[in-house]
C-alpha cells in the first residue's frame, strides 16, 4: 500500500500534461501559469485523501485544474483568458464544419483568440475541455450537468464562434 | 495581449523539478500538520478554559447567585462562540476543488453569500454576554439600576452594531465578488 506522499507523485506525474495545458489555457501570464501550476498540485494534495476513485482519475484531475483556474483568479475571474496557439490540439474541433478549409494561418488563430475570450468564464471553461479532446460524457461529468446541455452549448458556442469569425477578413 | 499564439515557450513552464516536487510536498505536509494543531490546540484551549470556568464557578466561595448566573451565561457565550468559529473554519479549510464544477460553485455560493442565518447564529452569545454583563454591572451598584442597564444596552449594542457593520464593509469588499462571480457562472451553466 503507497502512502500519500507516493500516490501524489503518481498522481501529478502521470497527469502533468493535462494539468500544464490547463494552466496555459486558462492563465494569462507564464508567472501566472506557475502559480496556477502550484495551485493545482496544492488542491490535489487536499483532495487526494476523499478520492475514493468513483470517477476517473482524468476526470478527477480536470475538475480540480478547473476548479482551481475558476477560483484562481478571484474578483478578476471576468479576465481569464483562454489561450491558445497554433500547437494547440484540437483546434479543429472548434471549427468543425467539415466544409471549412482548415488550415489555421496566424491571422485567422488571433482571430480566434479574440472571439474566445469574448465567451463567458464558464463557456472558456467548456471550450479549454473541447480543446482537450474530451467527449461530451466526460465534459458532462465534469462540469456536473447533463450531456444533451453540454452538446447545445457546444454547439451554440461554436455556431456563435463560427459567425463572428465569417465576419473578419479572411472570409 | 501577453500572449500571442505560437509565443509561448513551454520549457519555461515551471513543471516541478524533483526537487521542487519535494520541496512542495514537504510544504503541503507542514501546512497539513500546522492546521491540524492549530485546530486541536483551538480545541484543547477552549476545552480547559471551559473547564477552569466551571470549576471556578463550582468552587467559588462567593455564593452570590446573581454573579454565578453572570458567569454561566459568559462560559455558554463562550463556547458557542467556540462552535461557530469551529463550524466556520472546518467549511473554509475544508473545499473540495474534485467536485463537478457545478457543485463547486453551488457550494461557493452558499459560502460566499450572507445570510440572515449567519447573523442570526451569532445572536444567542451576544445576547447572552450582554445578560452576563448586565448582571455584573448592576449586581455590583444598588443606585439608578434601570438607567445603568439601559446605558449598558445603548453602549454595548452599538459597539455591536459597529463591529457588525465592519464585518459588512470586509464581507462586502472580499466576499460580495466571490459570490457574484458564483452566481454569475452558475447562471451561465443554467441558461
Amino acid at each position: 500500500m503507497i502512502n500519500k506522499e507516493e500516490h501524489f507523485k503518481q498522481v501529478v506525474e502521470q497527469n502533468k500534461g493535462r494539468i500544464l495545458r490547463i494552466c496555459k489555457f486558462y492563465a494569462p501570464s507564464e508567472e501566472d501559469q506557475k502559480d496556477m501550476y502550484q495551485e493545482v498540485l496544492i488542491n490535489i494534495w487536499r483532495s487526494l485523501d476523499a478520492f475514493k476513485g468513483n470517477s476517473e482519475i482524468g476526470t478527477w484531475i480536470y475538475r480540480i485544474a478547473v476548479n482551481t483556474s475558476l477560483t484562481f483568479a478571484g474578483k478578476q475571474y471576468k479576465r481569464m483568458k483562454l489561450n491558445v496557439d497554433i500547437e494547440t490540439s484540437n483546434l479543429k474541433s472548434i471549427l468543425d464544419d467539415e466544409k471549412d478549409e482548415i488550415a489555421i494561418k496566424e491571422k485567422k488563430l488571433q482571430d480566434l483568440q479574440v472571439q474566445l475570450n469574448q465567451l463567458t468564464v464558464i463557456d472558456k471553461a467548456l471550450m479549454g475541455l473541447v480543446l482537450e479532446g474530451l467527449s461530451t460524457k466526460e465534459i458532462a461529468d465534469i462540469i456536473g450537468i447533463t450531456e444533451p446541455n453540454v452538446r447545445v452549448k457546444i454547439h451554440r458556442i461554436k455556431e456563435d464562434l463560427r459567425s463572428s469569425m465569417k465576419g473578419g477578413n479572411y472570409e | 495581449m501577453n500572449n500571442q499564439p505560437g509565443n509561448i515557450d513551454k520549457t519555461k513552464i515551471n513543471t516541478c523539478s524533483n526537487d521542487d516536487m519535494d520541496a512542495l510536498i514537504a510544504n503541503l505536509k507542514t501546512e497539513d500538520s500546522r492546521n491540524l494543531n492549530l485546530m486541536r490546540n483551538m480545541k484543547w484551549i477552549y476545552f480547559v478554559l471551559l473547564f477552569v470556568y466551571i470549576l471556578l464557578m463550582v468552587v467559588n466561595p462567593d455564593f452570590d447567585l446573581i454573579h454565578r448566573i453572570s458567569g454561566i451565561c459568559y462560559v455558554i457565550a463562550f463556547a458557542l462562540f467556540a462552535l461557530i468559529f469551529r463550524k466556520y473554519h472546518r467549511e473554509y479549510s475544508e473545499i473540495d476543488y474534485s467536485l463537478p464544477i457545478f457543485d463547486m460553485l453551488t457550494k461557493a455560493a452558499k459560502r460566499y453569500k450572507m445570510t440572515v442565518k449567519n447573523i442570526l447564529i451569532a445572536m444567542p452569545s451576544v445576547i447572552l454576554i450582554d445578560i452576563g454583563l448586565t448582571l455584573s454591572d448592576i449586581h455590583a451598584s444598588t443606585e439608578n439600576q434601570l438607567e445603568r442597564i439601559v446605558l449598558i444596552q445603548i453602549f454595548y449594542f452599538s459597539a455591536m452594531g459597529i463591529s457588525g457593520f465592519i464585518g459588512y464593509l470586509i464581507w462586502r469588499k472580499r466576499q460580495k465578488p466571490l459570490y457574484d462571480g458564483a452566481i454569475q457562472m452558475l447562471k451561465d451553466l443554467e441558461n
